[in-house]
């Protein structure tokens, strides 16, 4: 069994700056191979977090991924999607929370929170995103 | 496409202390996924994406990274902040379940239950394979 101090991670960064600004965040769940999911109680509304499975030398530059989704019937549909560095800065931290909030609770447009990122970050296209290896 | 396995003994795959699927390795060797219904080529993406509620399981080649990607994972609530590496043998897995993830990661998918899956505590252990 492996352990280190968490306190260096996005998911308790963005936890503890939720905590500090009084936004009520839903809990992060089913937490395995570097990926979590937050939901919206209602909606359909979910954001998701990727630790990506890339050398650290990738990972400083754009090893995690934030997207987030809107569900319909059961089956999760892709609204936006953005990368950060592995070590999170305070200021990455705060743009994420006001997208994580945006999305969450404001209830956000799938238009809004599309601009909101691509005011300070790249959005990845969907294609990026289904470019698998098979 | 399993070209890129040539060499590789084991597939990774890291989750927190407290999850469910370390019991099932401890008693019964085996990760079942989440919704075994989830499966085909939509499902693959977006589970690669992060919505992993699907009949897949990720995995990776690199022990390395599974112990990165669990350390990112590891906090929250009713979390303890440790994970265990879990590893199954890529000889044993069947071809026709095992999918490759994201062209530009080193993901694996494994398709359904997966079974003969064990603990890996120690690195040193896999170098002896």
């Amino acid at each position: 069994m492996t352990e280190h101090p968490n306190s260096r991670t996005w998911l308790h960064a963005v936890a503890e700056a939720a905590r500090e600004q009084n936004v009520s965040l839903p809990p992060f769940s089913g937490q395995a191979m570097g990926t979590a999911c937050m939901s919206a109680s209602s909606g359909g509304r979910v954001v998701t977090f990727k630790r990506r499975l890339v050398p650290e030398s990738q990972a400083a530059v754009d090893g995690v991924e934030w997207t987030l989704w809107m569900d319909q019937d059961d089956v999760p549909g892709l609204v936006a999607a953005f990368r950060k560095p592995t070590v999170p800065t305070p200021e990455d931290v705060r743009e994420c929370l006001v997208v994580i909030k945006g999305w969450l609770i404001d209830q956000w447009t799938p238009d809004e929170a599309k601009a909101a990122i691509r005011s300070r970050r790249t959005l990845l296209t969907e294609r990026v995103l289904r470019r698998t290896g098979s | 496409m399993l070209d890129s396995l040539e060499g590789h003994v084991w597939l990774y795959r890291g989750v927190p202390a407290e999850s469910p699927e370390v019991s099932q390795v401890e008693h019964f060797g085996e990760i079942i996924p989440p919704r075994p219904d989830r499966v085909g080529h939509e499902w693959r993406w977006r589970h690669s994406a992060g919505r992993t509620e699907t009949g897949y399981t990720s995995w990776t080649t690199d022990r390395s990274f599974a112990e990165a990607a669990s350390f990112e994972c590891s906090y929250g609530e009713r979390l303890s902040g440790r994970w265990r590496i879990i590893r199954v043998r890529i000889a044993s897995l069947d071809r026709e379940r095992l999918f490759e993830g994201r062209a530009d990661e080193d993901e694996w998918l494994i398709e359904g239950t997966v079974e003969s899956v064990e603990f890996s505590d120690d690195p040193a252990d896999d170098e002896d394979d």
